[in-house]
């Protein structure tokens, strides 16, 4: 009697640990993960969520007993009709959010998205997108200096612009402070080692700078 | 004839402890409601930084990795603390309530350091609606680790005061649950904020 007591305690306390060290494992697999950028963009994101879920329903069962209650199971009903309820919610705003912004743009940031989805017409009306894209301009930041520091282009070509260095930079179109957007791209933020490609679908000349930093600057000309 | 009563006694005590429990379990799915909506917040709002900085350009994934850490082990000292209210170990009990509370307490002056920090360098509340959506929903979450601590001083002082009784442990197994799903947010805090800025 005594000693199926003990181990009964024993038991209980084994699963708690080992609820908490699979949970331990959990949080580490997605931080180096991130950390080390070997999957990056939204599939990063689906595989980090699912570690998350995974933990959260580790935790439900070892440490809040869910499921394991007497019947009729009304925890784990209640639970099940709250993270509906929060599906619903949650994906909902996001969802309408980002649907007001789409269809509320101002006008840059229509032509941008024309440019995006590949709209080229509305109503009759050339929207000024790109149907194909033609070369590729690479422009590279190091040590605060941009090279080259002007790019000729035509129209419809690309612009990668990479960050070589430590800092963080932010890109924005125009004159220190009060920035212009650029067939409405507006600040783009590049942490180290990233590049962002725009579409030069606007004629005329340009220039850019780090926002943080505006001594980093440069020029791209688009002509047709 | 007494006998009966008090076996009858015992399922009334119990069928109260599973109603409280239950009625907790309502408030903490409501709880969470609140946090999923704060949640939605943040989401929306994460890239409207007003020329402030960005989540990657203020969090440190390290420190946040030890505040999760700390976290998690304090769910452990908590899940432990229940075990030994279920086996009427009091003086088990004391030593993984102060264990959970020591943890409970690190993870939260840590988060104090790091708002303060942020306060210092200048991004406030009222910097941009990024910074306002984190602080809500962090802050919310630090507020409840808060009243999770001074709900364990309290429980403490009656379990000294009036004995490890059935209505003490349904008292440590309500905090449980609390402390427990304050564990399971900070895991999408953890998530959707700070690795999020880094993705």
């Amino acid at each position: 009697m005594r000693k199926s007591d003990t181990t009964k305690k024993q038991n209980d306390v084994f699963k708690y640990v080992i609820g908490f060290l699979v949970c331990i494992i959990l949080t580490i697999i997605p931080y180096s993960l991130v950390m080390n950028e070997s999957l990056t963009g939204g599939k990063l994101l689906y595989v980090v969520l699912v570690f998350a879920f995974l933990q959260l329903f580790i935790q439900m069962f070892v440490f809040l007993h869910l499921g394991r209650e007497k019947k009729p199971l009304y925890n784990t009903v209640f639970f099940a009709s709250t993270f509906f309820i929060i599906l619903i919610v949650v994906v909902g705003s996001i969802f309408i959010i980002d649907h007001l912004h789409y269809n509320m743009s101002p006008e840059d940031t229509t032509h941008y998205l024309a440019q995006r989805e590949n709209i080229s017409q509305v109503e009759g009306q050339e929207t000024g997108a790109c149907s194909e894209l033609r070369q590729n301009h690479s422009v590279v930041i190091k040590d605060g200096e941009v090279s080259p520091i002007i790019t000729d282009a035509n129209l419809c070509d690309t612009l990668t612009i990479t960050n070589n260095d430590d800092e963080t930079r932010e890109i924005a179109f125009g004159s220190h402070p009060s920035h212009d957007s650029y067939a409405g791209e507006e600040e783009i933020s590049l942490r180290s080692g990233k590049s962002e490609t725009i579409t030069l679908s606007v004629e005329g000349t340009y220039s850019f700078h780090d926002h943080l930093d505006p001594d980093t600057y440069g020029y791209f000309i688009v002509s047709e | 004839m007494s006998e009966i009563k008090i076996a009858h006694h015992l399922q009334h005590e119990r069928a109260a402890a599973d109603r409280t429990l239950f009625g907790l379990w309502m408030y903490i799915m409501t709880d969470l409601l609140m946090f999923a909506v704060l949640f939605a917040v943040y989401a929306v709002l994460q890239n409207s930084t007003a020329g402030g900085p960005h989540g990657h350009d203020i969090f440190s994934l390290n420190f946040v990795m030890i505040e999760t850490l700390l976290l998690l082990t304090s769910s452990l000292t908590c899940g432990l603390a229940s075990l030994s209210a279920k086996n009427k170990d009091k003086k088990q009990l004391f030593i993984w309530l102060v264990a959970t509370f020591l943890l409970g307490a690190m993870f939260l002056s840590l988060e104090v350091w790091e708002f303060s920090k942020l306060v210092n360098e200048g991004h406030t509340v009222s910097t941009s609606a990024f910074l306002s959506s984190y602080f809500a929903l962090v802050g919310n979450h630090g507020l409840h680790i808060l009243a999770g601590l001074i709900w364990i001083i309290v429980s403490s002082i009656f379990i000294r005061k009036r004995g490890l009784t059935h209505h003490m442990q349904r008292k440590i197994n309500a905090f449980s649950m609390f402390w427990h799903f304050l564990d399971i947010v900070w895991i999408f805090i953890f998530t959707l904020v700070y690795l999020r800025a880094f993705i």
